[in-house]
């Protein structure tokens, strides 16, 4: 199988400072590929390493096989959304648009033709004339978008292309950078300090701490099994509870738990004696339902009403919190209330036990 | 490699421009002024500390060292008339910055674009403006003698006065925009929150808006004063020539008084002062940085 | 501006009574000057301060006066080829300074560059004067050509370097990104959107040359007289109506050359 991009042991340094480090990984074709991370991570500088404004202090990176290394910028096949979006302010949007196509010496014709097909694209047709100053933030990014996949790149690059426009923008563009990376087939790259804007669209996401790879996966996974502390407490909200691992045989281990509950998971290279942290998502947990396979006793001590859900603090009586969130389904008659004593509940094949 | 080579040429022509015809001259005043001057102009290579000492002593009939005033008076008279013209361009400016702050965005502009356009004026018509209005006969002359302020022999010009006039004529501008600079750059939310906090007006200038556009008026105050020490045409015009300052006294020995030497040692005793205030300045701007 | 609101009780905290009528009088201080000298200027009378009748005969006369046409022809020359170096140098070092990469020593150019400003100018001056005594040179027109290029540096480099820093420097890595080499990146998109730094630049530093005094009293001489030497040697036989004239035709066209700059500086913010 042919990578779209290839990572191998790619380091960068800035004197004594490790922005990167021995970072190794693979891009499918035709894939929506997430750097997902906190900022000063690394994800930006390794967007930028593909897209040859920085250059790698070791490791190879590969364009469909080809190493790209001793290639400038304006040799790469790659193009790039930035985040402020670097509209041309002298040159109409047209004009911006044609732009790569003149530098790779298309002729006038089939440049007018192919700046016409990607402001169809992004619906912006009416507006080839202006300039971008002109334009609103939501347009200037569709300009972009349109300017960056004109070229027919092989991978687009996109640095934290929604971070400056509103909640409402964001969500409904979100939805349209998956239909455009459908529509074009072209590989995306995509950078964002956002998981939910990452678990939204991405075939794969790969996490990014401190200038190392803590998970690649499908969003689902990463939510659902995160490998470390770091990926389950980044994305989305969990109750985390220091636990010890007490070894029984190769394939199980017991883990002793601030619940008290008995618990036994898969061994993922656990000794004995570990200190380990327990992962339990709120939405994981059931408040008043009979028939689950923990059943806990606690007292609510604090709620904050969200529209969609209510989200609950309880502390059983081993004196342990644990937050809880509810879906507000049918109506609010099943609110509890502050000092209340509720039976919670939870499956234990919703317990993660994390390393450190 | 090739990047730095780029570096490397863009940089060159400055680099070459500055040492050339900057560096390389001071090099060369700094060495003239260690030299006998020659009567006839020029200097001869030979060691000497005697244009340091004409600053301060003459020589008697019996060659004894005798100390002189002449050139000190020059020196404290262009030390007290660049120092009083700052101060007085500080006290008229800042409340002409602040007062420019408070107008409309349009107003704003306007007004700066009043203050700039001198500074499109070359400076001996702005001179000559200064001396039209104090000469004699002038608007303001005939004026105040109108109204019996001044005695029929007084002129306004010629005295240390006119020549103080005039300078604050020429470089006031240079202290408004920094000043101006840092008012717009303090967040009025501040001054609302000290009167929130009981704070009276003068109070909240005293320890709000000053404090905060010190390194404005620091600026300023700096960008004022130095060519104020330097300053030739002011003495010339206003001064009539007789009122001497440092600059004139510098350029006369490079003119009629054709005493290479002294010359270079006053221009290296004005450079030394200058630099003084302008390291003044650095150590004033890295402490406010260390604050903040 | 409204002279009587001034007086009326104003409560906003950033109100301070006083600096209204602080501004209004140095606004009057800086321009009565200047309109004294216009208003003048017309004055028939050869006695500056008597009106007799309004007149164009000094701008007439002014206008035929050999000295100041000559002297004028040689600032022009000045100020156009010290123009042209000092751009040159100050796009140059901009350039280098504000997007070349691991620059060394950026901070001692920076100074370096600006290190006519922090100088009186006549310790250059005098500084100068003796460089070009010691390597012989004679020409006047050399002699100010070189100096006045030296100290416009500084005067088109601010400009340049403003607006340089004003630009997002993602436009030039989208060029690139968009397979533009560097120089297709200079010429395409940097040149054309630093254009206004490097008029503004010039046409500060051809002002600056223009308008110099007191280098160009030192060092010119050898049959080279600059527009305010010349000047300078008519204020000094005393007030007359005919530089006034100068004087006002001086005015109008520094407001001639200032007016676009600024525009162009205020359009560009």
């Amino acid at each position: 199988m042919n990578h779209a991009i290839s990572i191998k042991n790619v380091s960068k340094f800035y004197g004594d400072y490790r922005a990167i480090k021995d970072i190794s990984f693979d891009i499918q074709d035709n894939e929506f590929f997430t750097l997902l991370g906190p900022s000063g991570c690394g994800k930006t500088t390794l967007l930028r390493m593909i897209a040859g404004f920085e250059i790698p202090s070791g490791g190879v990176i590969k364009l469909h096989g080809t190493d790209i290394q001793s290639l400038p910028a304006h040799q790469r096949r790659v193009n790039t959304v930035f985040q402020n979006y670097a509209l041309f302010p002298h040159m109409t949007l047209a004009q911006n648009i044609g732009f790569g196509l003149q530098m790779l010496n298309w002729s006038k014709e089939k440049i007018a033709a192919r700046v016409d097909e990607m402001l169809e694209l992004v619906h912006m047709r009416p507006f080839a004339s202006r300039m971008p100053s002109a334009l609103s933030g939501g347009q200037q990014q569709r300009i972009a978008l349109a300017r960056a996949l004109a070229p027919k790149p092989e991978v687009l690059l996109l640095d934290e292309p929604l971070s400056a426009l509103d909640l409402k923008l964001r969500q409904s563009m979100r939805d349209e950078l998956q239909q455009l990376q459908r529509d074009t087939g072209i590989t995306f790259i995509f950078v964002t300090h956002d998981q939910e804007e990452a678990l939204a669209m991405s075939d794969r996401i790969c996490v990014l701490a401190e200038g190392t790879v803590q998970q690649i996966s499908s969003p689902n996974e990463i939510y659902e099994n995160p490998n470390n502390k770091f990926v389950a407490d980044f994305i989305g909200e969990t109750n985390f509870m220091p636990v010890t691992i007490n070894s029984h045989d190769n394939a199980t281990v017991s883990v002793t738990n601030p619940l008290g509950i008995e618990l036994n998971v898969p061994n993922k290279g656990f000794s004995q004696g570990q200190e380990a942290t327990m992962s339990l998502r709120p939405e994981k947990i059931s408040i008043n339902t009979p028939g689950l396979e923990v059943n806990l006793q606690g007292k609510i001590v604090h709620r904050t009403y969200m529209g969609g859900y209510t989200h609950y603090k309880v502390r059983t009586e081993n004196a342990t919190e644990l937050r809880i969130s509810k879906r507000n389904t049918i109506s609010n008659d099943t609110e509890y209330n502050l000092g209340q004593q509720v039976d919670i509940g939870f499956s234990k094949a919703s317990v993660r036990v994390l390393s450190q | 490699m090739k990047k730095l080579s780029w570096n490397f040429w863009g940089l060159l022509p400055a680099y070459l421009v500055m040492s050339l015809l900057m560096v390389l001259p001071l090099l060369i005043i700094f060495y003239v002024s260690f030299m006998t001057s020659d009567a006839y102009g020029g200097y001869k290579a030979i060691f000497s500390l005697q244009s340091y000492s004409q600053i301060f002593y003459t020589a008697d009939w019996d060659d004894n060292l005798v100390l002189n005033f002449q050139y000190l008076k020059i020196i404290a008279r262009t030390l007290f008339l660049s120092g009083a013209t700052a101060v007085i361009c500080l006290l008229v400016s800042f409340p002409v910055a602040y007062y420019i702050s408070r107008q409309s965005n349009n107003m704003k502009t306007f007004l700066l674009y009043l203050v700039t356009l001198p500074f499109w004026v070359s400076m001996v018509v702005r001179v000559y403006a200064c001396v039209l209005i104090l000469s004699n006969d002038g608007v303001l002359e005939s004026g105040l003698r109108f109204f019996g302020l001044i005695g029929d022999i007084d002129s306004l010009l010629y005295n240390n006065a006119a020549m103080m006039v005039g300078m604050v004529y020429t470089y006031i501008p240079l202290m408004i925009l920094p000043i101006y600079a840092s008012i717009e750059k303090l967040d009025t939310r501040l001054i609302e929150a000290a009167s929130d906090l009981y704070s009276c007006r003068m109070n909240t200038l005293r320890s709000i808006i000053l404090p905060l556009c010190k390194p404005g008026i620091v600026a300023g105050f700096i960008l004022v004063l130095v060519p104020c020490l330097g300053t030739v045409l002011e003495p010339m015009l206003l001064g009539g020539g007789k009122t001497m300052m440092l600059g004139n006294l510098i350029q006369n020995q490079f003119g009629v008084a054709r005493n290479w030497s002294f010359g270079a040692s006053l221009t290296v005793l004005l450079l030394c002062i200058v630099l003084l205030f302008l390291m003044f300045q650095a150590h004033r701007t890295s402490k406010l940085r260390e604050l903040s | 501006m409204n002279i009587l609101a001034m007086f009326k009780p104003n409560r906003d905290a950033k109100h301070y009574p006083g600096f209204g009528a602080v501004g209004v009088l140095f606004f009057t201080f800086l321009y009565l000057p200047i309109l004294v000298i216009i208003a003048y200027s017309f004055n028939s009378n050869r006695i500056v301060s008597v009106w007799q009748g309004f007149s164009w005969q000094w701008y007439a006369s002014a206008l035929q006066n050999e000295g100041l046409l000559n002297s004028l022809r040689v600032s022009l020359t000045v100020a156009l080829f010290a123009t042209l170096v000092a751009t040159v140098i100050a796009v140059s070092a901009a350039l280098v300074l504000e997007r070349g990469q691991n620059v060394k020593h950026a901070k001692l150019s920076q100074g370096v560059v600006n290190l006519p400003l922090m100088l009186p100018e006549i310790v250059f001056a005098v500084a100068i004067l003796i460089l070009f005594s010691q390597l012989g040179i004679q020409s006047g027109m050399l002699k100010l050509i070189l100096a006045h290029s030296a100290f416009c540096i500084p005067f088109a480099f601010l400009p340049i370097r403003a607006r340089l820093q004003g630009m997002d420097n993602n436009l030039e890595q989208a060029a690139q990104d968009l397979y533009a080499t560097p120089l297709v990146t200079f010429r395409r998109i940097t040149l054309p959107l630093i254009a206004p730094g490097i008029f503004a630049g010039s046409m500060l530093s051809f002002v600056i040359s223009m308008d110099d005094f007191i280098t160009s009293n030192i060092v010119s001489g050898g049959g080279a007289t600059t527009l305010p030497v010349y000047i300078f040697s008519l204020v000094k036989q005393g007030v007359s109506p005919e530089l006034n004239a100068i004087s006002t035709l001086i005015m109008v066209a520094s407001l001639l050359i200032a007016t676009p700059c600024w525009l162009i500086a205020k359009r560009s913010r």
